[in-house]
């Protein structure tokens, strides 16, 4: 790194005599006479100010005078300016931009000064030597060009281009027609006609300047070159980029790097706030009303698009200069009619074109309609890229700052041999891959393609998962989606006898999911797409978890075998093939919520935030699948917690590591609120320590839940013990021992909880259920398989014999292949569905009349009896949880009890009060109970689908309001609730997305651009020396991570 | 120097990872598989809790149509009785203990809410028999019956509700089931009856045992039999009572004193052949007279025998009743024709509490039999009005026999038994003897374990 020093041979200024002097002499070969004032604003630029002086100084072709204003700036800048130029002018701190140049203009009147060119200069822009030669020498070959500006580049980076002409996009984007962070290699060193040029380094004419009236009052820091060059366009002079002449500007205040009062701390505000006003004075009458209306739109756009990444500050900055623009018409008014004058008035330049071709050059000079359609996919896909990529660099962070905190430790070693080696091997290795044909790179790649036929097998053995497919746990999807987003919103559900029990947490989900694939696409989707989808989750969590141990990570068929092996745990488990959606679902998130939650472990403390948000939205997900996984991870933090205040308690103690965990935990409650809060009141509660789907639930026992197996399903108990060994083993390596043994504890205390859960004991109203343990069966199988990736690392890393390798990878290798023999091979119960045993007629007759009951009973006098009402199309998807947890109503009971002792037309009208139109009664019927029913009145024998089975229609009236909500029901609760864990979503949605990180430059010590730089280490080099080496941050853009 | 390195050395292969890691996989291990948590318990297996009783509010009694009248009681209480006959319905007022007269030829049903939900006792009696009105029973077992010119059967299925009913009838003969399609699923509409010519729909010579069973609804079967001899023969008819279900020992109280023939019929319900003993029950004891023989009953047959094949005549003497005996439940039923009178004695139903029997005709006897075990019964007379006219008290014990004149003007005998469970029978000897069993009062009904299942 090369940083600038102080030409001491430079003749030290001599005293000025007034506010402006003579140029400090052409830099070593310059000449004078050229006919250009330099106009020099500053503003606490003491920072820059140095080179800016040593800039114009430098000047091959300099100056005749250099006016310099100084707007009561708190630094040495007037020091500087003194000993450079004279005292400079000076003006209140308040003092806008075009006040200060016209100032300046005016004291060149008042000394007499008439130089016909004006160069504009800022205090955080430094000139080429070159520059204004190269301007100059512009103006010669281009005499109808009025305006000139230079090529801008970043400074201190020095490479990186700026600007070469701007214009504005009809969304009032500054538009620059660059890429990103893009690299200045004469790619646009194309001198050519353009809207407008910074007022950083523009060359003007003076008289052009003054039939202007120079830059617009009412934009007074942001935004006035554009003004300035739309409407020199529009009164017919030409502007011209000069890609020749190369200013550095650091745009200081754009990036708010200082403020001044009158950017104050919303430098966007002012921004926005001019982009608003350049495009409402300057837009044609008829476009006028368009623009307004589209602005106004635009704005409410941007708004959401600034929450998703964070910006809540410059969302309502934008709305805040909406409201300060729209709120002031007359000055838009008063804008439009000097504009107007302006143009009519007669150009001073060559361009003596009429105003309608003046309009037709205008527009051409603007951006093209469809740039900001562009932008807006541009930002779709950053976004989504970087939400894919989040946390995806922990470990490497973690070795960098491991690495500055003891730069003699390992991980040092590490970084330094991987900032010197592996970016680079990496560029190669994509430039090699760049280079080949992508089928190429695939078809010689043994893991991709067992990869791709993996996937493709798992697609293929999904297919039971198509079609009609209720059976086991899962009940059929409802026929729409409708259905449960009625389930979702409802307070008082028309199942059962009427229950306000809420909908399980997955409905909501399954609603949305429904909109795209329709209610029983939704379900074909989640169980057809789980495997890929932990497939794709485990690969990336191992892949992370790998360099965390290890900067090579892990040797990609280990994370094959892992990822694979993950993937299959819900088949290999049995849940896909009982059809335990949560349970499928919430395993397939599992590995997700893990990549999340490594965030925890970024060693910079606001990265973890936004891991928390992630983390805890990942888990309500999950939680509303499995509710038992926020109780699951609560213990792991507890535990992992104590754990840690008894190991490192000030670190444990920071807010900064308990708060994301804390977020974590929280955002699941506020997000399945409506679900979580009416289920205790209601007396659902049990629920929540439930797995989802059909009763009864799967008991979970002892090795079922060390060796991932639902009982009485999922693949053979010895897969799971080996897999177990092999985990176990995995604590051999020493290198990789640590990260084993974190698996081990969590182990440990995911099957300590487990066994406290297992204490409770959850009585429904239908009979005895056992504790949901699915979730921790599975978290359980998944710490395994990360030992076993990890322990593998160390084995393969640890130079033990390869045969002992290949002999770990084979018996690891068994888990997958079971997985999918079990896949192929395993009991499916999706589609084995029994069918009801309501006749057809029924069913469709009471299909969509909820209010019309069949009462299905089963069992004999002697050994009691069981009975379920069923409402419209039956029971569905969503609507297990609710019934399960309904409250026994004991009249009813009690109707059906004398119904089936000695039925009489009055039991049967209560029968029809209590809207129950059919009576299916199952054999083995108790021929007393039947023919009891017979000879009830009131009941008409109805036929059965089957033999054996009795079956009556009630007919008396069934009353209408039967299932009517209770009275003192408040059904103003749920919509709150719903509002309430909306609004969370969104924040949670806004809180874990990628961050816009522009702003937030400031505070970043690693910012080139930042404020300790110059001067210090790494500070810009002097323009026209070598320039610096590739800064990593990209400039003026918004970088998303 | 070397102890020191040798320290240095175990002190470096001592790594707290491994033993943290170790006893993590010990707990997870050990927790692990303590973990037991409840196995799922639905409603369906939770069953087996046995129902409750409770005081019956309502029953009914059906009496067949037929000759002569229909006479209803209440031991129970007073009040007012629904009396349906087909869709016609009229209230009849009944005071305890008092007998009315309802007459009408059709089948008639008698239903008692109140006080009168219990204790219901009716029979329909006629100058050549009687028979008593039960409650709907789902299966009853006719033995004897016959479907030819000399001895034919009519069966009559009432169905006391307003819904249809769906009945089978199945016909057992001497070499098993008889296939009789016009007797199966036959729909009786509501409160209406069915009547069948056992002549007419299935002609044929041999005695049968008439199985019928209500599959849907209630209907309550009658059989009037009637023996023909036929020119100028004699010709006589009686009601044969239905036998609830098969049993091991056989109790049939009430024999007609007289000349002439008697047949026992034996059904067997089982699928093996089976052996019977007849015995003979006296009012002081049980005996298998000498030279008495065992009856063979095929599986799934009927068997009808001259009682005096397997009987010596002498036998008979001072008999109560018969009794037969098979290691298979039986069905059993005695067919007399005496003095040119039919008579059926088939198996009643044991009583447990207080009832009541209707007298069907003067010069009556008052049989009890088929005692369960040692105890006492008390007798009471009742007239029509229901004032009593004579008492009785008698110790009960099992095989034996007993025997009481009733009172002239009798109307009903009240019955109630302590500590024991017996039969009873009231078999008039007047002209054209008639025979009625006593029927057990059900005065609780059961209330079921109902509880919501799962779906």
């Amino acid at each position: 790194m090369l940083s600038i020093v102080s030409d001491p041979s430079l003749p030290p200024p001599s005293t000025p005599p007034g506010p402006s002097g003579p140029a400090p002499g052409p830099g070593p070969s310059g000449t004078r006479g050229s006919d250009v004032a330099v106009v020099l604003v500053s503003h606490n630029g003491a920072r820059w100010l140095p080179t800016v002086i040593e800039g114009i100084a430098a000047q091959r072709v300099a100056p005749d005078r250099v006016v310099a204003v100084d707007t009561t700036s708190r630094d040495q800048s007037p020091e500087l300016l003194t000993a450079a130029f004279g005292a400079p002018l000076t003006a209140r701190g308040d003092t806008s931009y075009p006040a200060a140049v016209d100032l300046a203009l005016r004291h060149l009147d008042e000394i007499g000064d008439g130089s016909e060119w004006i160069w504009l200069l800022h205090d955080d822009s430094t000139p080429d030597p070159d520059a204004l030669g190269e301007l100059l020498a512009a103006t010669a070959r281009n005499p109808e060009a009025d305006i000139l500006g230079p090529k801008l580049r970043e400074w201190p980076s020095l490479r990186r281009l700026l600007e070469v002409g701007v214009t504005i996009s009809g969304t009032g984007q500054r538009e620059l027609g660059l890429e990103r962070g893009e690299y200045d290699q004469g790619q646009h060193d194309e001198q050519r006609s353009v809207l407008a040029v910074n007022t950083a380094g523009m060359l003007v004419r003076r008289r052009v300047l003054d039939a202007l009236g120079g830059f617009d009052e009412q934009l007074p820091i942001f935004g006035n070159d554009i003004d300035f060059g739309w409407r020199a366009a529009a009164a017919g002079h030409g502007c011209v980029v000069v890609p020749d002449a190369v200013v550095f500007h650091a745009e200081a205040a754009h990036r708010g790097l200082r403020s001044t009062p009158l950017t104050g701390k919303h430098t966007h505000y002012q921004e926005r706030r001019a982009a608003l006003f350049t495009l409402l004075v300057n837009a044609s009458g008829p476009g006028l009303v368009f623009q307004t209306f589209r602005l106004a739109f635009g704005t409410l756009l941007r708004m959401i698009g600034f929450f998703l990444v964070r910006s809540p500050g410059e969302a309502l900055d934008d709305l805040a200069a909406l409201v300060s623009v729209y709120s002031k018409p007359s000055k838009i008014a008063a804008g439009r009619r000097r504009r107007k004058a302006e143009r009519s008035a007669n150009p001073v330049g060559p361009g003596k074109a009429s105003e309608e071709e003046r309009g037709r050059r205008v527009r051409s000079l603007l951006a093209p309609r469809w740039l900001p359609y562009r932008h807006g996919l541009d930002l779709v896909g950053d976004v989504f890229s970087a939400v894919t990529d989040q946390a995806s660099d922990v470990a490497e962070r973690r070795r960098i700052a491991a690495a500055e905190l003891d730069p003699s430790s390992l991980a040092a070693r590490r970084v330094s041999r991987s900032d010197l080696d592996d970016p680079d091997a990496d560029e190669e290795a994509e430039a090699d891959l760049d280079a080949q044909s992508a089928l190429g790179r695939f078809v010689t790649n043994p893991i991709s393609l067992l990869l791709t036929v993996f996937v493709i097998a798992a697609l293929i053995l999904a297919r039971p998962a198509f079609g009609d497919f209720a059976g086991g746990a899962l009940s059929p999807a409802p026929e729409s989606g409708g259905s449960w987003w009625g389930l979702f919103g409802e307070t008082w559900h028309e199942l059962a006898q009427g229950t306000d029990v809420p909908a399980p947490g997955y409905v909501p989900v399954l609603a949305l999911l429904s909109l795209i694939a329709g209610a029983s696409g939704a379900v074909t989707v989640l169980l057809v797409l789980a495997v890929p989808f932990g497939l794709w989750g485990a690969w990336r969590f191992l892949r992370v978890a790998g360099r965390l141990i290890d900067p090579l990570g892990a040797p990609r068929w280990l994370l094959l075998i892992g990822a694979a092996g993950y993937a299959l745990v819900p088949v290999a488990s049995g849940a896909w093939g009982q059809g335990r959606l949560g349970l499928v679902v919430a395993s397939a998130l599992l590995p997700w919520l893990a990549h999340a939650a490594l965030g925890f472990a970024d060693p910079e403390p606001r990265r973890r935030w936004p891991a928390g948000w992630r983390t805890g939205l990942l888990l309500a997900l999950t939680a509303s699948f499995a509710p038992v996984a926020w109780f699951v991870v609560l213990a792991l933090v507890v535990v992992t917690g104590a754990i840690g205040l008894a190991v490192n308690a000030r670190a444990v103690r920071s807010r900064q590591v308990w708060g994301p965990m804390l977020v974590t935990l929280a955002v699941p409650a506020v997000l399945l609120l409506p679900w979580w809060l009416p289920a205790l009141t209601s007396g659902g509660g049990a629920g929540l320590l439930l797995d989802t789907g059909r009763l009864p639930l799967p008991a979970v026992a002892g090795s079922d839940l060390l060796l991932g197996r639902l009982p009485d399903a999922g693949a053979p108990l010895w897969a799971g013990v080996v897999l177990l060994a092999l985990a176990a083993l995995a604590l051999v390596p020493r290198s990789s021992r640590l990260a084993v043994a974190a698996c081990w504890v969590i182990i440990a205390i995911l099957a300590g909880t487990a066994l406290l859960l297992s204490l409770v004991g959850i009585d429904l109203p239908s009979g005895v259920q056992p504790v949901g343990l699915g979730y921790p069966m599975i978290l359980i199988q998944g710490a395994a398989l990360t030992a076993l990736v990890l322990g593998g690392i160390g084995f393969a890393r640890a130079g033990v014999p390869a045969p002992v390798r290949w002999v770990f990878g084979l018996v690891a290798a068994v888990v997958p292949v079971v997985g999918l023999f079990q896949f192929a091979t395993g009991e499916v119960r999706l589609g084995d569905d029994p069918g009801s045993v309501v006749p057809e007629y029924m069913s469709e007759r009471v299909q969509h009349e909820p209010e019309r009951g069949i009462l299905v009973m089963t069992g004999v006098a002697e050994d009691g009896l069981d009975y379920r009402v069923l409402r419209g199309d039956g029971v569905r998807l969503g609507e297990d949880e609710i019934l399960a947890l309904t409250p026994e109503d004991s009249g009813l009971t009690d109707v059906i009890t004398r119904l089936t002792s000695e039925p009489n037309p009055d039991v049967v009208a209560e029968l029809a009060d209590a809207g129950i139109e059919y009576l299916v009664y199952p054999g083995p019927v108790d021929p007393t109970i039947a023919s009891g029913l017979d000879a009830s009145g009131g009941l008409a024998q109805a036929s059965a689908s089957e033999a054996g089975t009795r079956a009556w229609r009630v007919t008396r009236e069934l009353d209408g309001n039967a299932l009517a909500a209770p009275d003192g029901l408040d059904t103003w609760v749920r919509p709150l609730l719903i509002a309430v864990s909306g609004v969370g979503l969104l924040v949670t949605l806004v809180l874990c997305a990628p961050t816009g990180e522009r702003r937030r430059r400031r505070d970043d010590p690693a910012d080139p651009a930042g404020p300790e730089l110059p001067g210090a280490p790494g500070a810009p080099v002097a323009p026209g020396a070598q320039p610096a080496a590739p800064a990593t941050a990209n400039p003026g853009g918004r970088r998303i991570r | 120097m070397s102890e020191q390195s040798n320290r240095r050395r175990a002190g470096r292969s001592f790594d707290p990872f491994l033993v943290v890691g170790g006893a993590a996989v010990v707990a997870a291990i050990g927790l692990g598989l303590l973990v037991d948590p409840d196995e799922p318990r639905p409603a369906a297996d939770t069953s087996g809790v046995a129902p409750t009783q409770r005081d019956r509010d309502r029953s009914s009694v059906i009496c067949p149509a037929g000759p002569g009248t229909i006479r209803l009681s209440n031991v129970d209480g007073s009040g007012r009785f629904s009396v349906y006959r087909g869709e016609e319905q009229n209230d009849s007022s009944v005071q305890q203990g008092a007998t009315t007269d309802l007459g009408g030829k059709k089948a008639a049903v008698l239903s008692g809410t109140g006080e009168l939900a219990t204790g219901a006792v009716a029979a329909r009696v006629d100058t050549a028999g009687a028979t008593e009105c039960p409650e709907p029973s789902a299966v009853a077992w006719f033995p004897g019956v016959g479907a030819g010119a000399t001895h034919a059967s009519v069966l009559e299925l009432v169905n006391p509700d307003t819904g249809p009913a769906s009945v089978d009838v199945i016909v057992h003969s001497g070499n098993g089931v008889v296939e009789a399609p016009g007797l199966r699923g036959i729909s009786v509409a509501g409160r209406g009856s069915a009547t069948f010519d056992l002549a007419q729909v299935l002609p044929r010579r041999d005695e049968l045992t008439l199985e019928v069973v209500t599959n849907r609804g209630r209907v309550q079967p009658f059989v009037r039999d009637a023996v023909d001899e036929l020119g100028s023969g004699p010709n006589s008819s009686d009601w044969l009572a239905p036998q609830a279900e098969p049993r091991d020992q056989n109790v049939l109280l009430g024999l007609p004193v007289g000349k002439g023939n008697r047949y026992l019929t034996l059904m067997n319900p089982s699928d093996s052949q089976t052996r019977a003993t007849v015995s003979v029950l006296t009012e002081d004891s049980v005996f298998v007279p000498e030279g008495a023989e065992e009856v063979t009953v095929g599986p799934n047959g009927s068997t009808t025998v001259l009682l005096s094949e397997v009987l010596p005549k002498q036998g008979l003497a001072d008999a109560v009743g018969l009794v037969v005996d098979a290691p298979t439940p039986l069905v059993a039923g005695l067919r007399s024709f005496v003095e040119d009178d039919l008579t059926h004695t088939t198996t009643g139903p044991r009583i447990d509490s207080t009832t009541a029997v209707m007298v069907p005709g003067a010069d009556s006897t008052l049989i009890l039999g088929d005692v369960a075990g040692a105890g006492s019964v008390r007798l009471e007379y009742l007239d029509g009005a229901g004032k009593r006219i004579g008492d009785d008290t008698e110790d009960l014990v099992a095989d034996r026999g007993y025997r009481f004149a009733v009172p002239k003007k009798t109307a009903l005998v009240r019955l109630e038994p302590k500590g024991t469970q017996f039969a009873a029978s009231v078999l008039s000897a007047e002209e054209g003897a008639r025979l009625v069993r006593a029927l057990p009062q059900v005065r609780s009904t059961q209330l079921p374990h109902v509880q919501p299942g799962q779906l």
